[in-house]
């Protein structure tokens, strides 16, 4: 993608990348009363709304510091479908009744639904990474958590008392480990194709 | 497991080979599809644990969480006030004008309570494997301020301005504002990232005690570029 069809909207993803709190309260007084609406309007409440837009940041955040973000289309009509779909998924989820739905009917502009696509597959890998990384075992987990929040892995060694030879080879492993869990997962599977 | 493999990978990542090895590694790589795809799973696996431990992460989602605490809070705030008017001004009319004068006072001023969101503490992830801190840590982010108050209490050595900034905010709770005060004001006169929130905690400390003249003091001593600015422009205006 060229810069070019960098949508000016980026101030808001620059601005969660940067836990820029004046852009995340103007997120929060903009954008948010419009996703607070339709959720309390199709059977939510607020409570319900406040998880939705919280992990839907969350997801925006994550991607745009693993891969980087660049919005091609307005932040609000993205983030608005982001919040919906998420929503109706958790309707899903509560109940198997079909879920009647006040819909505005509007077509949604295809760079809206080719950035939320891109969003959303992101989100799922990252909670199947998650889960996976949960099931590591604990010394895996501590190994590799220690790895990421300690500056260098002498360090690391230090802390655990090993040595630093141990460590390198122990990180290698315990990443190798869970590639190799995420590649033999169902969800792993379904993702790829 | 390919144990090699992985190494291999975590070598090549960290700039750790010689010319002639890298070399080869790349010359495999494009030859072999399935040794590509294995070495971009390694690759992205990096990078998510990468994000997921970055301390910027972890402070983006706490900063998120409080404000977003912060905008939903504030339409629940004025919600309970017409519930609670309703049943006390049929219940209490006897008294009214003196009950009136009362609520309003209390509506006036601020309260602690309104401001007690602590973050949660995170200092376990520098010492692991002291499980006095992890005691602390854990009974903070529970919210058992007198149980972390004892956890600190055992910790020999407090010189660490995040831990004694964790200490003081259980302090406070529990009212123990002297000590609480003199390990704020300790953190204030140094040049810790724990400077700017000590001043707000010592203003909170003054509100909880109602010393309101000492809280604006230190109100207005918190610079326009630190995190608790504008909560604290918000006070100073409620406390006027």
């Amino acid at each position: 993608m060229t810069d070019k069809n960098i949508h000016p909207d980026q101030l808001y993803i620059d601005g969660l990348l940067q836990n820029n709190s004046s852009i995340i309260q103007s997120i929060y007084k903009k954008f948010a009363p419009k996703v607070k609406n339709f959720i309390r309007t199709n059977s939510g409440d607020d409570d319900q709304a406040q998880d939705v837009i919280q992990e839907v940041l969350i997801t925006i955040y994550n991607q745009a510091k693993t891969n980087g973000l660049q919005l091609s289309c307005p932040f609000d009509a993205y983030f608005f479908l982001l919040c919906k779909r998420r929503w109706l998924n958790e309707l899903k989820k509560l109940s198997n009744k079909e879920v009647t739905l006040q819909d505005d009917n509007v077509s949604i502009d295809e760079s809206v639904q080719e950035m939320t696509f891109q969003t959303e597959v992101f989100d799922e890998k990252q909670s199947l990474f998650d889960e996976m990384f949960q099931k590591l075992g604990e010394k895996c987990q501590e190994v590799l958590k220690l790895s990421f929040v300690t500056k260098t892995m002498e360090e690391v060694a230090e802390k655990l008392n090993v040595t630093y030879g141990y460590v390198r080879k122990k990180k290698s492993l315990c990443t190798g480990q869970l590639t190799e869990m995420i590649q033999q997962s169902n969800r792993y599977k379904s993702l790829k194709y | 497991m390919n144990e090699q493999l992985y190494i291999t990978f975590e070598n090549y990542f960290n700039n750790e080979m010689s010319q002639e090895e890298k070399l080869e590694f790349e010359n495999q790589l494009q030859n072999d599809i399935e040794l590509q795809e294995k070495f971009e799973l390694y690759k992205e696996t990096t990078q998510f644990l990468a994000t997921k431990f970055d301390k910027e992460t972890i402070a983006f989602k706490e900063n998120l969480k409080s404000i977003s605490r912060e905008n939903f809070a504030e339409k629940e705030v004025k919600k309970s006030k017409v519930i609670a008017f309703k049943p006390f001004y049929y219940a209490v009319a006897a008294s009214v004008v003196f009950a009136f004068g009362t609520w309003f006072m209390m509506q006036g001023n601020p309260e602690y309570g309104d401001y007690n969101q602590h973050e949660n503490a995170y200092f376990m992830e520098r010492s692991v494997g002291d499980a006095t801190l992890n005691e602390a840590q854990k009974a903070f982010n529970d919210k058992d301020y007198k149980k972390t108050v004892s956890a600190f209490e055992k910790v020999q050595n407090l010189t660490n301005p995040e831990l004694q900034y964790y200490y003081a905010i259980a302090l406070i709770e529990t009212n123990d504002y002297t000590k609480a005060e003199i390990l704020l004001n300790n953190i204030k006169s140094g040049t810790s990232v724990y400077k700017d929130k000590a001043i707000w905690y010592l203003a909170l400390s003054n509100l909880k005690q109602n010393k309101f003249d000492e809280c604006k003091t230190y109100l207005n001593q918190i610079p326009a570029d630190a995190e608790d600015y504008v909560k604290a422009q918000k006070l100073l205006k409620d406390l006027d």
